[in-house]
């Protein structure tokens, strides 16, 4: 039996509201989960169930109202270091080059990166030669690519994705979903991925939580310890979560 | 180079228009336009002319000076913050539509009949430009924006100096573009009162003693200011917002 791996994320009875006066709107009840270091967890839910809220509390960009959210042992109060986060859209600047782009990230992080290393990177994730370009040179999966440039050398112990690919055609999204997948396996960060995609949630999420209702909160979870296998995508294994995601969601609307 | 033709084609077009209508409505109201540019040029020679234009040049750039310096952080204090928006949004709606020519007389009095309050006048005037424009642009900036910038740690500073100031310059030039025309149209009125010195008393003191040349002279050189300060906005927007072309 393979040992487990400590702790990363711990969301512990999370409740969050959004003021907008004079009413409030509570958007999570009661949300709780952890992702271990190096696992992966995919949250699938549809529009307005507090996933991205979800997501926002675990960069710690918002405090919880209620419950805690805990980081390597810590309450997150704050963005972390070693979190990255990679957004749908906008997660570049599009006033600034690519290289700018990632070169903001280290100077904020206070970090530096070898020149070779960086072009080591890009090459691997088919950029090279667009460091001049601005984000609205590129493609949409060359944008996600640079994103994915950005955060990996930060070296996150825990990688956020919004989205990630909702916005690539499903050529391009598939490519960059298996992209990210090696990279994840090989470098070992955590992984917590936040879509609206079952598709996604199955390639992305070693165990998958189906979110729902409003407030949002946890309706099921899904087991998907096979998706590391390198021919998960067209296995018999992944039709089966499908299935299994399809009548969850079934059950929750 | 296209650029270059096709301002020299306006040029043409509306030197043709001039000498059209010169010979309409006769030299006691338009300008002889050959006389007006050999006039120019022997102005321009002029120590005493050319100390008219510094005057207003001088007048602009001050003016636009202290608005830049005071709107855009306001604006972008007020479009970047919430309840800082909560608490200026009504000052501003309430004093931007107000005509701020008519402080002039209050703007004499307190700051007296010397540059200080012609500059004033212009700031106040180009500061209401510049506030509207810069808060509606840092309003407008993607909440994903602010999220990303502040999950990589980035506080306050650098919110300012790397998402708010460069998503809104864009909008500041087309502001400063558009406000050039006004600009240059209350630096006319503000030289016409108080004092000797600017273009805008020069056209002034010309019609005063019925010198159509002299005043062609004028306008053409008040237009070539304003013409002057429109392009530098342009090219400044060209070279600092590259990325526009790509949006």
């Amino acid at each position: 039996m393979e040992p487990t791996s400590p702790e990363l994320l711990s969301l512990q009875t999370v409740s969050h509201s959004y003021r907008t006066y004079p009413a409030v709107e509570p958007v999570l009840q009661d949300v709780s989960f952890s992702l271990n270091e190096g696992a992966s967890l995919a949250l699938l839910g549809p529009s307005g169930c507090g996933k991205s809220t979800l997501l926002m509390l675990a960069a710690g960009l918002l405090s919880p109202l209620t419950g805690s959210c805990v980081f390597s042992g810590q309450e997150l109060s704050r963005p972390h270091p070693a979190i990255a986060l990679m957004q749908q859209q906008y997660g570049l600047f599009p006033w600034k080059t690519v290289r700018q782009n990632i070169e903001l990230s280290l100077l904020l992080r206070q970090s530096r990166v070898e020149d070779a290393q960086l072009q080591q990177l890009i090459g691997e994730l088919g950029i090279s030669g667009k460091l001049q370009d601005y984000p609205g040179q590129l493609s949409g999966g060359q944008q996600q690519r640079v994103a994915l440039a950005r955060s990996l050398l930060l070296h996150p112990r825990l990688m956020l994705l919004d989205e990630p690919f909702g916005a690539l055609d499903s050529i391009t999204r598939e490519r960059l979903q298996d992209l990210l997948r090696s990279v994840w396996q090989r470098e070992g960060f955590a992984m917590l991925t936040v879509t609206h995609s079952m598709q996604e949630a199955v390639m992305l999420g070693e165990r998958i939580l189906v979110m729902g209702g409003q407030p949002g909160r946890i309706l099921h979870e899904i087991d998907n310890s096979g998706m590391r296998a390198p021919a998960f995508r067209d296995s018999r294994e992944s039709a089966v979560v499908l299935e299994q995601l399809r009548r969850a969601l079934g059950e929750a609307a | 180079m296209r650029l270059r033709w096709e301002y020299i084609l306006a040029i043409a077009g509306l030197l043709v228009l001039w000498w059209i209508l010169y010979l309409w409505l006769g030299e006691q109201i338009i300008a002889e336009p050959a006389a007006t540019f050999g006039r120019l040029v022997r102005e321009l020679g002029d120590p005493e002319f050319r100390g008219h234009i510094y005057a207003s040049l001088y007048r602009i750039v001050a003016g636009m000076l202290i608005a830049l310096a005071t709107a855009v952080p306001l604006g972008l204090l007020t479009g970047g913050s919430e309840r800082v928006d909560r608490w200026l949004k009504p000052l501003i709606y309430l004093t931007y539509p107000i005509p701020k020519i008519v402080f002039l007389p209050l703007l004499l009095m307190l700051l007296g009949i010397g540059d200080a309050s012609k500059i004033g006048l212009i700031a106040i005037i180009l500061f209401f430009h510049l506030l509207a424009t810069t808060r509606d642009a840092a309003r407008a900036v993607p909440p994903s924006a602010v999220s990303s910038l502040r999950s990589l740690g980035g506080g306050s500073l650098a919110l300012l100096r790397h998402v708010y100031w460069p998503a809104t310059m864009p909008a500041l030039f087309t502001s400063l573009r558009i406000a050039t025309g006004t600009v240059v149209a209350v630096l006319f009125f503000v030289e016409t009162i108080a004092t000797f010195r600017g273009i805008g008393y020069y056209i002034y003191s010309s019609w005063s003693v019925t010198d159509i040349t002299g005043m062609a002279v004028g306008i053409i050189i008040l237009s070539a200011v304003g013409i002057v300060f429109y392009e530098l906005f342009d090219v400044l927007e060209r070279s600092l917002c590259r990325w526009t072309r790509y949006r």
